[in-house]
């Protein structure tokens, strides 16, 4: 065997990958920010403006410098935005955090990786706030219903980024996002499980409320769309009126 | 002016995360052998830290301080349930951290380095600490020195003594 010392350097080495994934790093990364905030708000204490600016400058600093830029600042315009950042579904605030803050940062991402991050970082926020709901037995029909919408939003969002990406030819980073979005939903399986329920039962209890004629008249939508493609596909033969138009200048 | 000093935690304790959460988390990992309970302690790690330093701690060396907490949950933890073991080459490459080795010479070293990682498990757990503290979490004598309180020398030498102890439960294994 090698001398001991050499083997342990070399396995040290050799170990340096194991580390979280950005994934894993942001999903923990945004429970302690969601465990300082509720710390601090137990403590009574409000969190001011500079916090909030700098939290997310640290966060943007990361993706690109040129990220801070003036709409950041009309962003920030006053402490309440900082307490929207904690806040859960049901509270008045987080319409404005997900109508007004998450959209301002998405606005701030100027290619569609940084935009696909941000969707990762916003699907995973989705699912703390479901679970943390749940923890506090507050997770009721209507707010599954709300976060999955939510959830199911972002997602198509970042499917659209994945999309673009891959007609970039930009690879990497399509298989960096891949990984990071199924680890993330891995990391929220459970919680998945029971929005989903909760929405595949709701969706049942829509159809099962439908009339016979709303049945009826459903394939005969189908129907119609299938004509009406048929027929645009049958248009040009039927409209090419050319040679008649060229007859009659004549 | 508390307000501005709460504000300035929240801001240094989240770059200190960005910049610590890898280290505790394979420190961790690499002493429990448990990917999912290396989560949950770095996690654990770092509510700990935080409140302890909202509560008006002073913090000297915060990399320091925050291995000796990831330290002393582990202690708790292997108290209250299992012990743990090194994580083992097998769980390494299972987990996606180490790639699979192909050539002879790439072998013998998986060989060499599975065997040490073994050995490495049955020493006292104070000889274990010092040397995944030194080869694995790659930090030196002085930085080691203030995670566990004791001085640079102390720990040069309690390294010197744990190579030994590893060597002499290689050889007798041989």
């Amino acid at each position: 065997m090698n001398d001991i010392e050499q083997i342990l350097q070399d396995l040290g080495g050799r170990t340096q990958k194991a580390k979280m994934s950005p994934a894993e790093k942001n999903h923990y990364r945004n429970k302690l920010m969601q465990f300082m905030e509720k710390a601090d708000a137990a403590a009574g204490l409000k969190p001011s403006l500079a916090t909030f600016s700098e939290i997310f400058r640290s966060f943007f600093r990361k993706m690109n410098p040129a990220f801070l830029a003036a709409p950041l600042a009309l962003a920030i315009g006053t402490g309440v935005v900082f307490a929207a950042q904690s806040a859960l579904p049901g509270n008045p605030l987080y319409g404005l955090k997900i109508n007004v803050i998450e959209q301002v940062q998405t606005g701030l991402a100027v290619s569609n990786y940084q935009k696909a991050k941000l969707d990762i970082v916003f699907v995973d926020r989705r699912l703390l706030e479901a679970e943390a709901l749940a923890e506090q037995n507050k997770l009721t029909g209507e707010l599954k219903h709300e976060l999955y919408l939510h959830f199911e939003e972002k997602s198509a969002e970042l499917m659209k980024e994945i999309d673009s990406l891959k007609n970039d030819h930009d690879d990497a980073a399509v298989t960096e996002l891949n990984s990071s979005f199924d680890q993330t939903l891995q990391l929220h399986d459970k919680i998945i499980g029971v929005l989903r329920e909760d929405f595949r039962t709701r969706v049942e209890g829509e159809a099962s409320k439908n009339t016979p004629a709303t049945i009826i008249k459903e394939p005969a939508q189908e129907l119609d769309a299938d004509n009406r493609k048929t027929q645009l596909q049958e248009e040009p033969a039927v409209l090419s009126p050319l040679p008649q138009i060229e007859t009659e200048e004549e | 002016m508390a307000n501005q000093s709460n504000n300035s935690i929240i801001v240094e304790f989240i770059n200190t995360y960005d910049q610590y959460s890898d280290k505790i988390f394979r420190h961790v990992y690499f002493r429990t052998g448990d990917r999912e309970k290396a989560f949950d302690l770095m996690q654990e790690t770092f509510t700990k830290t935080f409140l302890y330093i909202k509560g008006g701690a002073k913090v000297e060396n915060i990399q320091a301080f925050l291995y000796k907490v990831a330290n002393n949950l582990m202690i708790d933890e292997g108290k209250k349930n299992q012990k743990y073991k090194l994580v083992s080459l097998e769980q390494l490459e299972e987990d996606g951290f180490m790639p699979g080795v192909d050539d002879s010479d790439e072998i013998k070293q998986k060989i060499d380095a599975e065997t040490v990682l073994l050995k490495l498990g049955q020493i006292p757990a104070q000889y274990q600490q010092v040397i995944v503290l030194r080869y694995v979490d790659e930090l030196s004598p002085k930085e080691i020195a203030r995670i566990l309180g004791e001085s640079e020398n102390a720990i040069r030498v309690k390294i010197h003594r744990s190579l030994k102890q590893l060597r002499k439960t290689i050889e007798n294994h041989e």
